[in-house]
């Protein structure tokens, strides 16, 4: 595109920043709308992208997508990071065996059946076995990945934690990893079975360097990163660097031909597990700024799947690989856990988490596009349009319905909401939840003596003084009351009246919980009485209840503390019941 | 607490009229004529507070006060009355013989509750206020509030 000028000011830029607009603006509100329906956000990006994209407006077109690809490295890049936070050592210690068994069920399962079902169907409708064979292997192969990115969007949407949580983000990680060795052995084998290809030593040693070179490079970065954040620890550069980190770990993979999750992914393995304390902060902040990020890729996603000038039959392929991944998905999660005793969650509802498909299986059927294009099976069909037309129509289906799968497997296994935070507990809540409504009041014609008196009684550091029509007229706090106590004369002259201030501020029932702390907290307040909306004649609002800062953050941290028991109890019973029936199984 | 800073010889009466609602409204024209305020704003804001509780405390001793906004800084008025105010409704029924008007900005709780303190402390001795009934100056009264504060 050549630059366009109007006055001093180059356009040429200008489609750039408005698409990268239009997809974080859109993405957002796409999100809030899906979200208002109890749909996971990732779906509103992908939504938002779809209309904008191929199958929509065509704001964003393939060319822009090309243009954008190393936008997509990064955000992938991020993800495998932040992913590789997840993964301590403790986790591999505990589960590495499940998670082994479960990852070789599910991916070789979904790949058996997905390659058997659609290699069968190309054969029936070619009339040709190689080509049949060569994309039932190639189909096999891209079924057997699952979408981290969607996946573990979900779980940190709904804030989920437990057994199969853990699993799930351990798994999908770890399933890019097998989705490339059998697509490395595939496209290599369905070229040999297609006529000219590598041969599969060659294929092996190719996987050797994408997987275990992407593996070495982020333990070398991480350990450097380690080493920098160490040396040079300034809380203010910390983003920069670990994003500066981030983005030459990608750049390497991609020169050296590595896969680029698993590089970053291994970098935030290594630094989560060698220093956890100081990586901790580290991940909060990349986190917080992937958010963004997030967005754009997944209406990239969106945009990027263009379904028109499919031909009819290829409809049949779709169908069968929905159908058979999703079988060898659950089933193969099933037997993996089943085999391995893990914890009857991720043997329940395993499978159902681990339907998403995206960026992966769409750049792998890119990939062998590339790989397989000049393999003609039809006068204007080549195999490698065939893999990208109905990957991209498979992707369309399950990266609907996966993040929605998802959210049901870990509601269903009681994980939803457990890894909640304060901040998050608190924008739950409004004023009227929590408020003390059982504040004692006093009138303001209650003498000293009786003030003394209800103090002794109750536990509270603020008393409210109200009129007989429950009105707010002033706060009495205990701190006010230090001056007069002692002086017994004193407190013969004085009633409420002459003791309480008037009210610096107040609340609404209505209002957020996280707007009335905040006041609270710019005010130094200890307290907020909360009373009915303005009247509109002018009279003092009538008092509602109290909202104090120590009560308030007393019951918030017995609700967090409940909701992280809660979780460690189902933990706990789950590994106790695992036990009980090993041990069964054992006598049997 | 330094009364001085409150009180003047000129805001001490040694002679009152004999009803609550007289003295008071004399004492709050004293003080809102020295704080420069509405003295019809004082009084209604006394009587408001004196409906609540009678700030008659016994021993012939009456402490009115109150928190009034508007004000810059707090002020003592005194008032001697020999013949007794009968209808103060004091806490021991008895007339009261000496009141003392104390106001104080809206704002400034401490000082306020500091120069209640500092009054009561001073008049829940008998000899204190034997003698500011027996004076016969008001600078003598002054003098008697006022004391060990040099």
């Amino acid at each position: 595109m050549a630059p366009v000028f109007i006055g001093e000011v180059e356009l040429f830029h200008f489609p750039v920043l408005l698409l990268f607009g239009f997809a974080l603006f859109g993405g957002a509100m796409g999100a809030r709308f899906f979200q208002k329906l109890r749909i996971p956000q990732v779906v509103g990006y992908i939504a938002i992208g779809l209309l904008l994209g191929e199958s929509g407006f065509r704001l964003i077109t393939q060319g822009d997508i090309v243009h954008f690809r190393q936008f997509n490295y990064f955000a992938l890049g991020i993800i495998g990071f932040l992913v590789g936070g997840e993964l301590k050592g403790e986790i591999f210690k505990k589960y590495g065996k499940q998670f082994m068994a479960i990852l070789l069920g599910e991916g070789l399962t979904a790949f058996m059946l997905v390659g058997l079902s659609t290699g069968l169907f190309v054969y029936f409708v070619m009339g040709n076995a190689s080509v049949g064979l060569a994309a039932g292997i190639v189909f096999g192969a891209i079924a057997s990945a699952t979408d981290p990115a969607s996946t573990i969007d979900v779980l940190w949407e709904y804030r989920s934690r437990g057994v199969l949580t853990t699993g799930l983000i351990a798994i999908v990680a770890l399933d890019d990893a097998l989705a490339m060795t059998l697509y490395g052995l595939g496209t290599s084998a369905a070229g040999m079975l297609m006529g000219n290809a590598d041969s599969l030593t060659d294929a092996l040693g190719k996987i050797g360097i994408e997987l275990f070179g992407a593996i070495g490079l982020g333990i070398a970065a991480g350990f450097t990163l380690n080493f920098v954040l160490r040396r040079l620890y300034q809380p203010d550069k910390t983003l920069a660097l670990a994003i500066g980190s981030i983005l030459l770990v990608i750049a390497t993979a991609i020169i050296l031909g590595m896969d680029i999750i698993l590089a970053t992914m291994a970098m935030g393995v290594v630094l989560i597990n060698i220093a956890p304390r100081r990586s901790k902060a580290l991940f909060e902040i990349v986190r917080s700024f992937s958010a963004p990020i997030y967005v754009i890729f997944f209406v990239f996603v969106g945009a990027r799947l263009g379904l028109s000038n499919m031909p009819a039959w290829m409809w049949g392929i779709v169908g069968l690989y929905v159908f058979f991944r999703t079988a060898g998905k659950m089933a193969g999660t099933y037997f993996g856990a089943r085999i391995t005793d893990a914890a009857a969650p991720m043997r329940k509802y395993g499978g159902l988490g681990l339907f998403a498909q995206g960026g992966v299986a769409v750049g792998l059927s890119i990939m062998a596009s590339q790989h397989l294009g000049e393999h003609q099976i039809s006068k204007d069909l080549s195999l490698g349009d065939m893999i990208i037309f109905c990957v991209t129509a498979t992707t369309l289906i399950v990266q609907v319905i996966g993040p929605p799968m998802v959210k049901l497997a870990i509601r269903l296994a009681g994980e939803s909401g457990m890894n909640i935070t304060r901040e998050d507990l608190i924008a739950t809540y409004k004023v009227g939840d929590i408020m003390n409504t059982q504040a004692t009041c006093l009138t303001q014609s209650d003498p000293f003596a009786h003030i003394m008196k209800v103090i002794s009684e109750t536990d509270t550091m603020t008393y409210p003084v109200v009129g007989d029509d429950r009105s707010l007229l002033g706060i009495i706090t205990i701190q006010q009351l230090k001056s007069g106590l002692g002086n017994q004369g004193l407190a013969d002259m004085l009633v409420a009246y002459d003791l309480m201030q008037p009210v610096a501020d107040q609340a609404t029932a209505e209002m957020p919980l996280g707007e009335a702390l905040d006041r609270m907290r710019q005010q130094e307040l200890e307290y907020l009485p909360v009373v009915e909306p303005a009247r509109a004649d002018g009279e003092k609002p009538k008092f509602l209840g109290l909202l104090e800062l120590r009560r308030t953050q007393r019951a918030i941290s017995r609700e967090l503390l409940r909701r992280q028991e809660a979780a460690i109890d189902r933990e706990q019973a789950n590994r106790i019941r695992h036990n009980i029936r090993k041990r069964r199984a054992r006598k049997a | 607490m330094n009364l001085k800073n409150y009180l003047a010889e000129k805001n001490i009466l040694l002679s009152c009229k004999v009803s609550k609602a007289k003295v008071l409204e004399e004492l709050s024209d004293l003080v809102a004529e020295s704080l420069d305020t509405d003295p019809g704003k004082l009084l209604d804001a006394v009587k408001r507070r004196e409906e609540l509780m009678s700030t008659g405390i016994g021993n012939g001793l009456a402490v009115p006060h109150v928190r009034l906004d508007g004000i810059k800084k707090a002020a003592i008025a005194v008032a001697v009355c020999k013949q007794g105010i009968a209808d103060y409704k004091s806490m021991d029924s008895l007339p009261v013989n000496l009141v003392v008007f104390i106001v104080a900005p809206q704002g400034q709780h401490e000082t306020y509750i500091r120069l209640l303190a500092a009054v009561a402390e001073i008049l829940q001795q008998n000899e204190s206020r034997e003698a500011i009934l027996a004076a016969t100056e008001p600078g003598e009264v002054y003098d008697i509030l006022t004391i060990g504060e040099n």
